[in-house]
């Protein structure tokens, strides 16, 4: 976050009765393209291997039923039944069109970054509920790397100067005030 | 009059309706995550259920305080269908039937 910026970080604020607004700095934006590529990227390897049934492909039935072993693929494409075999029905019928949504919210926070070279972002309310789903969906994964399920936020917070999860951690932290912020505009009814 | 055909459909149908009534319904879970906001998931159950804030933030708060809570109940389609767009949002959803401990 730019301290030394004239504008004080405020991260989204409503703009008219429907719109979102915020600004970022050449170093924010370069970074936040960067985290969303990334989960584009994590998404896309898990592609389907549809050469040997076309149909399936095209009723989006997808060729993994087994969940991802990638734990951070894991988190953002969890098993939606405890029992493994209703697990596997599950996401043989769905996790294609879970994946392409999610994509779908990383791409459009992308096209929104990319095409505002000044910073400056304005997303109606799906744009918002897009962002709010791929910045989430970022948040999750640095989590799993952060390994947030077991370690305290006390612990996190105090990580040593050389700790390469310092930085991880400070752009988890910098994600949760930017996603909050995005909340507290939508959830603003007295406009 | 009540013609026969009638009151052959009508018994059908009330026999499909208490073979579907038998089964317990399906509920939806939502399961406590250390990374999704309090906010998100108070605002994702406002704008997938259409819960008012007050009954939102109350299930958000059985989340965070007791590890779980039932979000929705309907029949396996419905839950399934819950739990996809729950998962979209990066919730941590699962479902079962609804006589199963939680």
């Amino acid at each position: 976050m730019s301290e030394d910026s004239n504008e004080t970080p405020t991260g989204f604020h409503r703009h008219g009765s429907n719109d979102y607004v915020a600004y970022f700095s050449n170093e924010e934006r370069e970074v936040l393209i960067n985290l969303v590529g990334q989960i584009i990227e994590l998404l896309s390897e898990r592609s389907d291997n549809h050469i040997d049934d076309p149909l399936a492909a095209m009723v989006g039935i997808t060729s993994h039923d087994s969940p991802p072993e990638d734990d951070v693929l894991l988190r953002l494409l969890p098993n939606a039944y405890a029992d493994q075999v209703d697990a596997s029905e599950f996401r043989r019928y769905t996790e294609l069109t879970l994946r392409t949504k999610k994509s779908a919210h990383a791409m459009s926070m992308r096209i929104a970054l990319k095409s505002s070279p000044d910073g400056c972002i304005e997303i109606d309310h799906d744009g918002a509920n897009a962002w709010l789903g791929a910045m989430n969906d970022i948040r999750l994964a640095l989590g799993v790397r952060l390994n947030v399920q077991e370690k305290s936020y006390e612990e996190l917070e105090i990580l040593a100067p050389d700790d390469p999860m310092r930085g991880v951690y400070a752009v988890y932290s910098w994600l949760g005030w930017l996603q909050e912020s995005l909340i507290q505009a939508l959830m603003d009814d007295s406009l | 009059m009540v013609k026969l055909d009638e009151v052959v459909d009508s018994k059908i149908d009330e026999a499909i309706e208490e073979l579907f009534n038998s089964e317990k319904p399906w509920i939806t879970i939502v399961w406590d995550d250390p990374v999704n906001l309090m906010s998100f998931v108070t605002y994702v159950l406002m704008e997938l259920f259409s819960f008012p804030r007050e009954k939102a933030h109350e299930i958000m708060m059985q989340i965070h305080t007791q590890g779980k809570a039932a979000v929705s109940t309907g029949s396996r389609e419905e839950m399934e269908h819950d739990v996809a767009r729950l998962h979209e949002y990066g919730l941590w959803a699962t479902l079962q039937r609804g006589d199963e401990a939680i």
